[in-house]
């Protein structure tokens, strides 16, 4: 009975959901304009690798693939909006969408091969991308500058609005990540979530179903892919230079890090990664080279031991934690009103 | 052609390398069903120990075989404390757990020993002999007649033993191996354990050539990824035959192809892996699988 429950009004868990949301926009909107730039710039690093978060999270969390190569993705995209625009004077709006396009395609030519076999082997593919991307953008140097990488200028704010190229970048973040969310959800609870939903159950029963396997998984992968991309060209505009060594295999596990502790299947919950992804490494660094690394390696055990679903599914414990006591102790009062 | 020979020995020599580790990725995967992305890190401390236990004045014949029992006990010990919780998790979240094991490792040993390369000298000496004009080093021979050894103990034991046996009856069919009363936990426990003294030996005969730092065997993993995708996932004989291969090949891709000749032969692995997906996804030796409903 309770499984066919809808949220409705009187449901405090979603309208207290709701509020809580409304007010994280509302912070999200001001704090901008009441912090450092050095603070919004973090921020901005939080929104841009929360893009690729959510991409990961889109993936592993739903159609059970795993990526080791989206700090490469994320790369493609940051170059080619980097190389657009400083050798071709595109616009930045344009330069970014075509770095997303090209991880798109990137996201199908990697994800088609790996379907012969399951997870196992995109893995490894994706491992492989990770691993090489960084070489192989040091070497042809031409087109990227080798390593010490290509730079642009962080783009002012168009139509004569009055905000700071940083604070403009920071906006065009936010908004692209919550076009993104947005487009998660359609996803997960549309036609194509459910097929993924079948899919995770069992692959041989969805595609005894009809379910396009094939297709399926391949487009997600692009579509995970075409949204790092993006992230990356954002994660561009934001720090000027790229340089082979910003996306090796370490941001990879970043992402992934990010991911798992947010909880895998959570749109907010990629915020929640991104940004200890961002702060744990700025935090620890005092206590030696080491410490930011060990810190993920815990972190990811804890949640993987103890907190199954991330940091995401830490108030539904809790509700759920309030309101069995709740029953329970209605339960007592009922017995020792029957006495 | 004395060219030839010169690359293909050093091929083959860092190849029973590259063989033991896949070797060792290959017994944790039929067992575990997971690639163990932590191999590489935990046959690092065992290279870190024998570097130890050497510097303390212990001679390297009496330090290998303490190296390779607490490599045993620590491989062990990873899968009952941190596999086994997970008996029945997704394939996606044991990789998880052995990312967390890499990672945890890797800055682990970085913390404790520094990231400045240290050597670890070899026990054969700095002979080289001159064969017909290709050089041969006495660190090279020497490591391969150690790694054959440690090779050719593990197929024995595998093969020709009943604890062997039991281990892979575990591993194939845990279900079945539990109702003719085999201790199928354990077993898994053994294999890696098992795992990890192939490992172990693979990276102390590595290090005096490689070099001994926290990272060092982050690109022997790869090789061994490729190999065992070569080999096939959990075949034994495939992950040795394939590391000698990856050995030979990615010498022989450095001083032939140009394009592959610097710092782009690291294309070599990833490029064997995705041809054998395209090709022969179950790899040289491994069986295809069908999907039971």
């Amino acid at each position: 009975m309770s499984a066919y429950a809808l949220p409705g009004r009187s449901d405090p868990g979603a309208l207290a959901g709701r509020g809580v949301l409304a007010i994280c926009l509302c912070l999200a909107v001001l704090a901008p304009f009441f912090v450092s730039g050095y603070t919004v710039f973090q921020f901005t690093r939080v929104l841009c690798i929360g893009i690729a978060v959510l991409s990961i999270n889109l993936l592993l969390g739903y159609s059970g693939q795993v990526s080791i190569g989206h700090s490469a993705i994320f790369g493609l995209g940051a170059y080619t909006t980097a190389i657009l625009i400083h050798k071709a004077s595109v616009p930045y709006g344009l330069a970014i969408l075509a770095g997303g396009a090209l991880a798109f395609v990137a996201g199908l030519l990697l994800g088609v091969p790996a379907l012969r076999i399951r997870g196992l082997y995109l893995g490894l593919l994706t491992l492989g991308v990770a691993v090489l991307f960084p070489t192989i953008v040091s070497h042809y140097r031409e087109l990227t500058g080798g390593p010490f990488g290509i730079s642009i200028r962080t783009p002012p704010a168009p139509w004569g609005i009055d905000l700071a190229p940083d604070k403009w970048v920071y906006f065009l973040s936010l908004a692209t990540l919550l076009v993104f969310v947005g487009g998660f959800q359609g996803i997960v609870r549309g036609r194509i979530g459910r097929a993924l939903g079948a899919l995770r159950k069992s692959e041989a029963m969805a595609a005894a179903l009809g379910v396009g396997l094939a297709r399926t998984k391949t487009l997600i992968f692009a579509i995970s892919a075409g949204m790092a991309g993006i992230g990356g060209g954002l994660y561009q505009l934001l720090i000027g230079t790229a340089t082979p060594t910003t996306y090796t295999l370490t941001l990879s596990l970043a992402f992934l890090v990010g991911s798992v502790l947010g909880g895998l299947r959570s749109s907010w919950g990629a915020i929640a990664g991104a940004a200890f992804v961002v702060y744990v490494p700025d935090k620890t660094a005092s206590l030696g080279s080491t410490a930011p690394q060990l810190v993920y390696a815990i972190a990811l055990a804890v949640v993987i031991y103890f907190l199954p679903g991330g940091v995401a599914a830490v108030p539904a414990r809790l509700l759920g934690m309030w309101r069995s006591k709740r029953a329970t102790h209605t339960v007592q009062l009922q017995q020792r009103g029957g006495k | 052609m004395t060219l030839f020979f010169q690359q293909l020995i050093s091929g083959l020599a860092i190849g029973f390398v590259y063989a033991g580790l896949a070797l060792a990725l290959s017994v944790v995967y039929e067992g575990a069903g997971v690639l163990n992305f932590a191999q590489g890190e935990m046959a690092t401390v065992s290279a870190f120990l024998a570097w130890v236990l050497t510097t303390r004045g212990m001679t390297f014949w009496l330090a290998f075989p303490i190296v390779l029992v607490i490599s045993f006990v620590l491989g062990v010990a990873v899968e009952r404390i941190f596999i086994r919780p997970l008996e029945r998790a997704s394939e996606q979240e044991l990789l998880m757990v052995t990312l967390a094991l890499y990672l945890g490792i890797n800055a682990i040993v970085g913390w404790s020993a520094g990231y400045l390369q240290k050597t670890l000298t070899s026990p054969f000496g700095s002979d080289v002999w001159i064969v017909h004009g290709t050089f041969i080093t006495s660190q090279q021979v020497g490591a391969a007649a150690v790694l054959v050894g440690v090779l050719l103990l593990v197929g024995i034991l595998f093969q020709r033993t009943s604890i062997g046996l039991r281990i892979r009856a575990a591993a194939q069919n845990p279900e079945s191996s539990r109702l003719l009363g085999i201790s199928v936990g354990w077993m898994l426990a053994l294999g890696w354990g098992i795992a990890a003294v192939v490992g172990a030996a693979a990276g102390t005969m590595a290090a005096p050539t490689i070099g001994l730092q926290p990272d060092m065997m982050g690109p022997v993993l790869l090789l061994a990824f490729a190999a065992a995708a070569l080999g096939g996932f959990g075949s034994r004989v495939g992950a040795v035959v394939g590391g000698l291969v990856i050995g030979v090949a990615s010498s022989l891709a450095a001083q032939y192809v140009d394009l592959l000749a610097g710092d782009l032969n690291q294309i070599v692995p990833f490029a064997v892996i995705l041809v054998v997906l395209l090709f022969r996804p179950q790899g040289l030796f491994g069986r295809a699988s069908a999907l039971r409903v």
